[in-house]
C-alpha cells in the first residue's frame, strides 16, 4: 500500500484519508448500534465508542505500516 | 439479583475487551509508524559535470540545445579559433627559425672541430660545441611551444567529458568565456542516485545493503534500489564559527529537540518503464530490512 496520497500536487499521509473514512464509518456504525440498543448493554458507552473508533482507524492503518 | 450481576459483568467485559483491543492496536500502529525506516524526504540526485573551457575566448558556436543528450566527445561549443591558428603559426615560425639556428651552430661546430689547433683556439671550439647544444635545446623548446599551441587550438572546441544531458543552457554565441569559468552543466547519464534524509534515531534500523523502495511523488511508479552508504557527517547548525574563529553557539530551547536528518545514499537498481527520472524529484523512501532488528535498539 502507498504511504502517501497526492491531491493537487500536495503529498499527504494516507492516514489522513483513512481517518476521515473511518470517521464516516463510525458515524454510520454509531447510528446502527444506538438503534439496535447496544449502548444499553455496555459499560461507559462513551469509552466504548472511542475504543471502537480507534479500532476502525488502526486496522486499515496497520495494513499500510506493516 | 444474580441476573443483574451477570448483566453488569457482561456490560463491563464488552467495554473492557474493545478497549484493550483498541489500546493494543494503537500501540502497534505507533510502533510501526515511528520505528520503521521510512521517510517522505527523499530526493533524486545525479552527478553534474560543470564544463569549463581550458582556454578563454569568444564563443563562436554553441553546438547543442537545451536538454540535449550528448555522447562523450561530442562538440558542446566552439571558442573562436582564429587567435589559436595565429599562435600556432607563430610557434611554427619560431620553431623553423630555431631549427635553422641549430643547423647553423651545428655546422659551425663541426667545422671548427675539424680545423687545426693553429687556426682555431680550443676555447672557440668548445664555445661552438656549447652553442650548438644551446641551439638544439632552444629548438626543442620551440617544438614544445608548437605542441602547446596545437593543444590550445584543440581545446578551443569544448567537448562532452561523458555521456549526459546538457542542462539549463544559458551560453549563447558571442559570449566571452574565461579560462576555467563554468558555463555549462552536464548531467551524467546513468549517475542517478537517491538521497533519503532519515531522522537520526532511525539510522540504527538501516544497514548497508538493505533493499529500498522509492515512491515517486504523485505517481504510481516505484523505483527499487538498495542502501549504498550512510553519510558520516552533517554540519552542526547550532555552531557556526564566527569571523574571529570563536564558537557561535545558538541558544536553543532544550525541551523540544528536533531530530537531525542524515542523508542515506541509495543506489538505484530498477527504474520502471515509462518513468523519466530527473535530478531533484521528490520521493518517499522505505527501507526493507534484510536482517531482523533487535527490538532493544528501538525506543518508543
Amino acid at each position: 500500500m502507498q504511504l502517501d496520497i497526492t491531491l493537487f500536487g500536495i503529498q499527504m499521509p494516507t492516514l489522513l484519508l483513512i481517518f476521515v473514512m473511518s470517521a464516516v464509518v463510525q458515524i454510520l456504525l454509531d447510528r446502527m448500534m444506538s438503534d439496535a440498543g447496544i449502548y444499553n448493554h455496555v459499560w461507559h458507552p462513551g469509552l466504548f465508542r472511542t475504543a471502537v473508533f480507534v479500532c476502525l482507524f488502526t486496522i486499515p492503518c496497520l495494513l499500510i505500516y506493516r | 439479583m444474580n441476573n443483574s450481576k451477570r448483566a453488569k459483568l457482561l456490560r463491563f467485559s464488552i467495554t473492557f475487551l474493545v478497549l484493550s483491543l483498541a489500546i493494543f492496536l494503537g500501540l502497534m500502529l505507533w510502533d510501526n509508524y515511528m520505528n520503521s525506516a521510512w521517510t517522505r524526504d527523499g530526493r533524486v540526485r545525479a552527478d553534474v559535470v560543470m564544463v569549463a573551457p581550458d582556454v578563454g575566448g569568444l564563443v563562436s558556436r554553441v553546438a547543442v540545445v537545451d536538454n540535449q543528450f550528448v555522447k562523450k566527445g561530442e562538440l558542446l561549443y566552439q571558442i573562436d579559433e582564429e587567435r589559436f591558428h595565429h599562435a600556432l603559426h607563430e610557434a611554427q615560425a619560431i620553431a623553423q627559425t630555431r631549427k635553422s639556428e641549430y643547423e647553423m651552430k651545428q655546422h659551425q661546430s663541426v667545422r671548427r672541430l675539424a680545423a687545426d689547433d693553429e687556426i682555431v683556439s680550443a676555447e672557440s671550439r668548445d664555445d661552438a660545441l656549447y652553442d650548438a647544444q644551446i641551439a638544439h635545446a632552444r629548438y626543442e623548446e620551440a617544438l614544445t611551444q608548437v605542441e602547446t599551441q596545437k593543444l590550445n587550438l584543440d581545446r578551443s572546441s569544448i567537448r562532452a567529458p561523458c555521456d549526459g544531458w546538457v542542462s539549463n543552457l544559458l551560453l549563447r554565441k558571442g559570449d566571452y568565456v574565461d579560462r576555467g569559468e563554468k558555463h555549462m552543466a552536464l548531467i551524467t547519464s546513468g549517475s542517478f542516485w537517491i538521497y533519503g534524509y532519515f531522522e537520526e534515531h532511525k539510522l540504527s534500523l538501516i544497514h548497508i545493503g538493505d533493499s529500498a523502495e522509492m515512491k515517486m511523488l504523485g505517481t504510481k511508479y516505484t523505483v527499487k534500489g538498495h542502501v549504498e552508504s550512510i553519510a558520516r557527517g552533517i554540519s552542526d547548525r547550532d555552531n557556526v564559527t564566527d569571523g574571529r574563529l570563536l564558537a557561535n553557539v545558538n541558544p536553543i530551547f532544550t525541551w523540544v529537540r528536533l531530530a537531525q536528518r542524515i542523508p542515506v545514499r541509495i543506489h538505484i537498481d530498477e527504474i520502471p518503464a515509462g518513468l523519466i527520472l530527473s535530478a531533484g524529484m521528490t520521493c518517499s523512501v522505505s527501507i526493507i530490512p534484510t536482517k531482523s532488528i533487535p527490538r532493544s535498539a528501538l525506543k518508543m
